[in-house]
């Protein structure tokens, strides 16, 4: 959805919800109002009223169309269905390449905490396995 | 008896008092002679003349009948007819001063004298009596029951003022509790249907516009609902208990009754039950299940497991109907005793096996599930719909008419009432004991490295000193002590001088989490927890202290020895939501080619 990766996701959305970059307290608020209480936590049909929705549905239809029928799918467990993803590649996918490695890794949700001197080694295998598990993310 | 009353001696005490006096000993035959104890001929009373100035009086001047009260009548009838013999043992109404001027003496004392001694005792009695707590005491709240008996003496002696009684109020909820209500007369209901009870901060009832009688206080509608479930829990535990007499090799008998009432027939049996004016053998008839109560109560308590035995063809639709529906197909499925069959009283009804259920407290236990996207109730599993038979049936609304009057909720059956199928025993769990917090397994690679985690504990404990403004220290306890001693954040004020409703956030009660946090980790006995990782069964997330941890401590988080670096996902939210339905997509494609000509 957002053609720049290295491009912050949140201010690419609140360029295309306002048409300009966003303050850092501007970012913060639309971060937590917005992308999180409605793309993430709101309902299909709160996440279609929303300027938020508006703007993706106008510019990504296709994206919207997939992103309301999963959440009429899963309804209030569309969250929780993210934070199951996110777990099975953090957790049970990630593991078992760092354990190969021999990089000892402690994972926090979303990140990973390695030894300073196996950083590069571990973002190499990082981006391995989210590339392996079919998540285009940018790591940072 | 009539010479008695014209005797002249009698007359000279006072026209008026001995008319008096002759109405009282005419009230005292009269009720003699309707209990068939009737003075005869024979009976002998010692006749005493009386002396003037031993008639009742105040200042020396005879008191006039209006005047009189029945202590000074009794004393005038006690010293004008000392007893003899004989009518003591017949008599012995304790509620009538005049039967207990009759009773004479054993001893040889006046019968006033034992009348003011045994009102004496029994004061004496009462008032001990009193200041001892008819109710279960709450063993924390102990010290304040000196306070409670000297304020229910001095209730008792009539020197409570409207303050003191507010106390007293206040102190027998703190002390009683729930018992405390229930143990106050009942005194019917308002016209509101709320429970009253006599109560020492109620209002005087009025008679004729004047304050008279008792004191009447409605009963909080948290603490009636209370006090009703105290009924269902007593049935709940005896359920419970029976279930566990099971456990230890005995059968388990279907035939217990249980749940045979509800409605307002219940609800009034169930107020019997909890004043304790119930016989034991009814007790056990007036137990409810929960789902046949016609009253919305959110803290009803179940057991958290029951053994039963089912209809096989039910014991193995466990899986799909789930335990809560197979609970309620056992409550109407058992087997009950004749003599609960026989106290219902629609027993034509009960003997087709119709039982009431209240069907919103079924849907509130039952719940939801989702099918196809949509929520769709439990209970339909039980009820069936248009095109799909259910469990359950319902009585005919004509039929169901009778057991309205009856305060009766709607009636339910097993649609297959045949016995004869075979049964099979089922245990069913039918409370949650608790939020599954365990998900799947943890790696066990990521445990190795979690165990090489330590903390730069004295680093730690520097940082926050600086962030919060006070002297370095190593020392947890005086870093913990200079936070409290910090001045709170002033007070924003609006332009008109008065406090802003948004206040800033006092930092105080978050350094102390923070320094409690860190404190963890150098404790030995807090190294178990520290180890102890598990996963969220919603989210399968990994729960660890290393994520209780304040953000910023993490960078005196030590790998192996080694500082440590982080990498994360950018918006991650959105990365692995945008995932999922890339997923979608890649899973439509796959089934559009697999299904494509």
């Amino acid at each position: 959805m957002i053609e720049d990766p290295t491009r912050d996701p949140y201010c690419a959305l609140f360029c295309l919800v306002h048409g300009r970059e966003p303050s850092a307290d501007e970012r913060a608020k639309f971060k937590k109002a917005s992308v999180f209480g409605e793309i993430v936590y709101g309902s299909a049909a709160a996440l279609r009223k929303s300027a938020i929705g508006k703007a993706i549905e106008r510019t990504y239809p296709g994206y919207f169309r997939l992103l309301t029928e999963e959440k009429m799918v899963l309804g209030d467990d569309y969250a929780s269905a993210g934070f199951r993803r996110e777990a099975a590649v953090m957790l049970d996918a990630l593991s078992p390449v760092f354990a190969a490695a021999g990089v000892p890794v402690v994972t926090l949700h979303d990140a990973i905490f390695v030894r300073a001197s196996d950083a590069e080694t571990a973002a190499t295998l990082f981006a391995q396995v989210l590339a392996t598990a079919g998540v285009r993310a940018a790591i940072r | 008896m009539s010479t008695l009353i014209s005797s002249p001696s009698f007359a000279t005490i006072s026209p008026a008092l001995s008319s008096h006096i002759a109405l009282q000993c005419a009230q005292i035959l009269a009720r003699l002679d309707s209990e068939g104890l009737g003075l005869r001929a024979s009976d002998e009373f010692t006749y005493s003349p009386p002396v003037r100035g031993q008639c009742p009086s105040v200042d020396g001047a005879p008191l006039t009948p209006d005047e009189l009260t029945s202590e000074d009548v009794a004393a005038t009838m006690s010293e004008m007819f000392p007893p003899k013999s004989g009518l003591q043992t017949l008599l012995d109404a304790d509620d009538d001063w005049s039967d207990d001027m009759l009773a004479s003496p054993v001893g040889g004392s006046t019968s006033e004298e034992t009348w003011q001694a045994r009102l004496a005792a029994e004061k004496v009695a009462a008032r001990a009596a009193c200041v001892v707590p008819t109710w279960a005491v709450d063993p924390e709240q102990s010290a304040k029951l000196p306070r409670w008996a000297e304020l229910r003496a001095m209730e008792f002696d009539g020197r409570l003022n409207d303050e003191a009684r507010k106390e007293l109020h206040k102190l027998s909820i703190a002390l009683g509790g729930v018992g405390y209500w229930s143990s106050l007369p009942a005194a019917g209901r308002d016209a509101h249907g709320n429970r009253l009870v006599e109560c020492v901060v109620g209002k005087w009832t009025e008679v004729d516009g004047k304050p008279a009688g008792v004191r009447l206080a409605r009963v909080p509608s948290v603490v009636a609902r209370q006090i009703r479930n105290q009924g269902v829990t007593s049935m709940w535990g005896k359920t419970s208990e029976t279930t566990a007499r099971s456990d230890g090799g005995e059968v388990r008998s279907d035939a217990t009754p249980q749940g045979e009432l509800t409605g307002r027939r219940a609800g009034r049996e169930r107020g019997r039950q909890v004043s304790g004016r119930v016989a034991a053998e009814t007790l056990t008839a007036v137990c409810l299940p929960p789902h046949a109560s016609d009253t919305e109560d959110d803290d009803v308590e179940v057991p958290a497991s029951l053994e039963c035995s089912l209809p096989a063809y039910l014991a193995a639709r466990q899986a799909e109907l789930g335990d809560h529906a197979l609970f309620i197909a056992h409550l109407l499925y058992r087997t009950r005793g004749a003599r609960d069959i026989l106290a219902e009283s629609s027993k034509p009804l009960s003997e087709q096996g119709w039982r009431p259920l209240s069907m919103a407290l079924l849907q509130r236990q039952l719940g939801q599930q989702r099918i196809e996207g949509k929520q769709v109730w439990r209970t339909a599993h039980l009820m069936g719909s248009r095109t799909a038979p259910g469990l359950l049936e319902r009585l005919g609304i004509i039929e169901r008419r009778a057991g309205y009057a009856e305060g009766y909720a709607q009636r339910y059956r097993l649609a297959c009432q045949d016995r004869t199928l075979p049964t099979a025993p089922v245990t069913l769990a039918i409370r949650k004991i608790g939020k599954l917090v365990s998900g799947p397994a943890v790696p066990e690679g990521l445990r190795s490295d979690y165990l090489q985690l330590a903390l730069d504990y004295h680093g730690a404990l520097y940082d926050l000193c600086r962030q919060a403004g006070i002297p370095e220290s190593c020392d947890a306890a005086a870093i913990g002590q200079a936070i409290k001693d910090l001045p709170a954040p002033a007070v924003v004020l609006t332009k008109a001088g008065e406090p802003a409703k948004k206040q800033p956030k006092d930092p105080r009660a978050s350094w102390q989490g923070d320094l409690e946090r860190i404190c963890e980790w150098p404790d030995p006995l807090a190294a178990a927890r520290r180890h102890c990782l598990y996963r969220s069964s919603t989210t399968t997330r990994l729960e660890s202290p290393f994520a209780s941890l304040p953000s910023w401590a993490r960078r005196y988080m030590r790998l192996a020895g080694e500082p440590m670096i982080s990498l994360d996902v950018r918006a991650a939210a959105l990365t692995f939501g945008a995932a999922i339905c890339a997923r979608l997509v890649r899973t439509r494609t796959r089934t559009w080619r697999a299904g494509a000509p």
